[in-house]
């Protein structure tokens, strides 16, 4: 690449330049190198505000080097579980992916009950999986906002928001926040839903696929949407694999893995729905894979609406000691959060305490393939890939 | 080739965004006027009076103490049994996540969520709040242009 590179600008010289032209005769010094540039993106541009810093070398405006530099949002999650009792960690999860916070407290109640041999009431897991589902809408949504606001599409971002506020409504509805809900607990959830919540969620499941169509007539074949996201950041299925790529950026380069599908925790394998999966391997593909999973999450939420109305009352909460002491032992969990896998490892040494507590974060295992997809593209394209693979910093540095 | 150079693609866009021009706007503006949050909202946190108004039902127990994931509630009691009534009461503001442990573990329903939530302050003092203070009527800082 160094040598082409160098070969054009000797040739550029020789045609001329503003500050002159290499003329016959001239001593060009053969051995010179045309170096990399290295410049900073970041921490502030307008993809990750703040919180993300890429150092990028440059041959001229193509990218040949990148190196991610994160830490700017850490604080300490993993340490401070050791210092709260199982109960009070929970709403430490729900900061994580601050995006999705349902599905974030998702992972670490199941890892917990798995550890503590707890069976949740069945009306506890369809209200979970209602909300988780919520939440992928949700997060998706805010993605495909900010993605498309990166590229240069405005409109998409305030139509998006509109739907997104009606999901944080259900949100306030029945958790009573709207960011952060910490609604699930060991053993179920907080309380049970609002009477006037599944008519409202019922309400939205109605208007949603209609509001995608909106979406749709912005993007699906705008040709500015699809000169800024076809062939960009492609990542094959063996590089994804390789380098731990999971969730909808994987299943954009033709890999069948979601874990509600390949691995079924609570009531998903009761559930009827497609996993999306488009081979494009571009930034275009992982953008068809979250279209089609918000589809698909509404699909789902109908179904647990359709459950939970056939089959009111009962509980939501099984019995756990106010004292909670899980045994000694070690357990994984994993979960298809918005953005991947999300696995909780805890080691418990019998305590009220976690001995130890491991996040593997999917943004995080997702931002270790972003070098690899824009070696080769211009510094432009890094804004739509960092979009595509949809990092929340929060879980990055925990 | 017909079909790019109509700008067909673009088209269709446009006539969504054109379309919504003419409805109404979805917005509030804010301190002119504002949402009622819902009835479970988790705003600030108060003191409940008894029924014949004596006093808080708080029994000064200390499980919200106990419970609160980020230490900020302060509670000290006098009395024995039944009769225990909390002297000390001090809620932190600045550093609770309103999380609703607290409400959730109390045994005599001694706290309870109110839909305030306009809590930016210049004083890192108001948040500190006391018995007295978590016993008034907080309606009365709400935020709102219109008088
Ligand atoms: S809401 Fe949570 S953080 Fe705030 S005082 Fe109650 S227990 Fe503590
Ligand atoms: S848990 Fe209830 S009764 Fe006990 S100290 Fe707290 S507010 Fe008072």
């Amino acid at each position: 690449m160094a040598k082409k590179i160098e070969s054009k600008v000797i040739d550029v010289l020789k045609r001329g330049t503003p500050f002159g032209r290499l003329e016959e005769g001239d001593v060009f010094n053969e051995n010179l190198k045309i170096e990399d540039v290295w410049i900073n993106m970041g921490p502030q541009h307008p993809s990750t505000h703040g919180v993300l810093r890429l150092v990028l070398a440059l041959q001229g405006e193509r990218i040949v080097d990148m190196e991610v530099v994160i830490g700017y949002l850490h604080r300490g999650t993993e340490k401070l579980a050791e210092f709260r009792t199982y109960h009070q960690f929970i709403p430490l999860t729900d900061r994580l992916d601050y995006l999705a916070s349902p599905a974030m407290n998702f992972g670490y109640v199941l890892a917990v009950e798995k550890l503590a041999g707890i069976e949740v009431p069945i009306r506890a897991e369809y209200i979970r999986v209602l909300m988780a589902e919520l939440a992928r809408i949700s997060s998706h949504l805010l993605w495909l906002a900010t993605h498309a606001l990166d590229i240069g599409a405005m409109t998409v971002f305030l139509y998006c928001f509109r739907e997104r506020e009606m999901i944080l409504d259900l949100f306030e509805m029945a958790t009573g926040g709207r960011l952060i809900t910490t609604y699930y607990r060991i053993g179920g959830v907080a309380n049970d839903l609002p009477d006037y919540f599944l008519d409202r969620c019922e309400e939205f499941c109605e208007i949603f696929p209609k509001r995608v169509e909106d979406y749709d007539a912005l993007l699906y074949s705008n040709r500015i949407w699809l000169s800024r996201t076809v062939n960009i950041a492609k990542i094959s299925a063996e590089k994804g694999l390789a380098l731990g790529l999971s969730g909808p950026s994987i299943r954009g380069s033709g890999v069948n893995w979601d874990l509600r599908r390949s691995n079924p925790y609570s009531v998903y394998d009761k559930l009827d729905f497609e996993v999306a999966v488009f081979d494009g391997c571009d930034v275009y593909a992982r953008y068809l894979v979250r279209r089609k999973e918000m589809l698909e999450s509404c699909k789902i939420v109908k179904q647990c609406i359709e459950w939970l109305k056939k089959n009111p009352g009962g509980e939501v909460q099984a019995k756990v000691p106010k004292v909670f002491k899980p045994p000694v032992g070690e357990v994984y969990q994993a979960v298809e959060a918005p953005k991947g896998e999300l696995g909780f490892y805890i080691v418990s040494d019998g305590s009220q305490r976690p001995y130890r507590l491991k996040i593997r974060a999917p943004s995080f295992a997702n931002l270790m393939s972003l070098p690899e997809m824009c070696k080769g593209h211009l510094v432009a394209d890094v804004v739509a890939a960092i979009g595509s693979i949809d990092v929340v910093l929060g879980e990055v540095d925990r | 080739m017909v079909k790019k150079a109509l700008m067909v693609d673009l088209i269709t866009g446009l006539r969504r965004t054109f379309y919504y021009f003419f409805t109404k706007p979805i917005t509030v503006q804010y301190p002119k006027e504002k949402l009622q949050p819902f009835p479970r909202f988790r705003g600030f946190i108060r003191l409940t009076q008894k029924e014949d108004a004596s006093g808080v039902k708080c029994i000064a127990c200390g499980m919200c103490a106990r419970e609160c994931p980020s230490q900020c509630i302060e509670v000290k009691g006098e009395g024995k049994g039944k009769e225990r009534y909390p002297v000390v009461f001090n809620i932190d503001f600045s550093r609770c996540i309103y999380c609703g442990f607290c409400v959730e573990v109390c045994p005599v329903g001694g706290l309870e969520f109110t839909s305030f939530y306009e809590g930016a302050e210049y004083d890192l003092e108001w948040l500190h709040f006391d018995i007295a203070k978590l016993q008034e009527d907080y309606k009365k800082w709400e935020r709102t242009f219109k008088k």
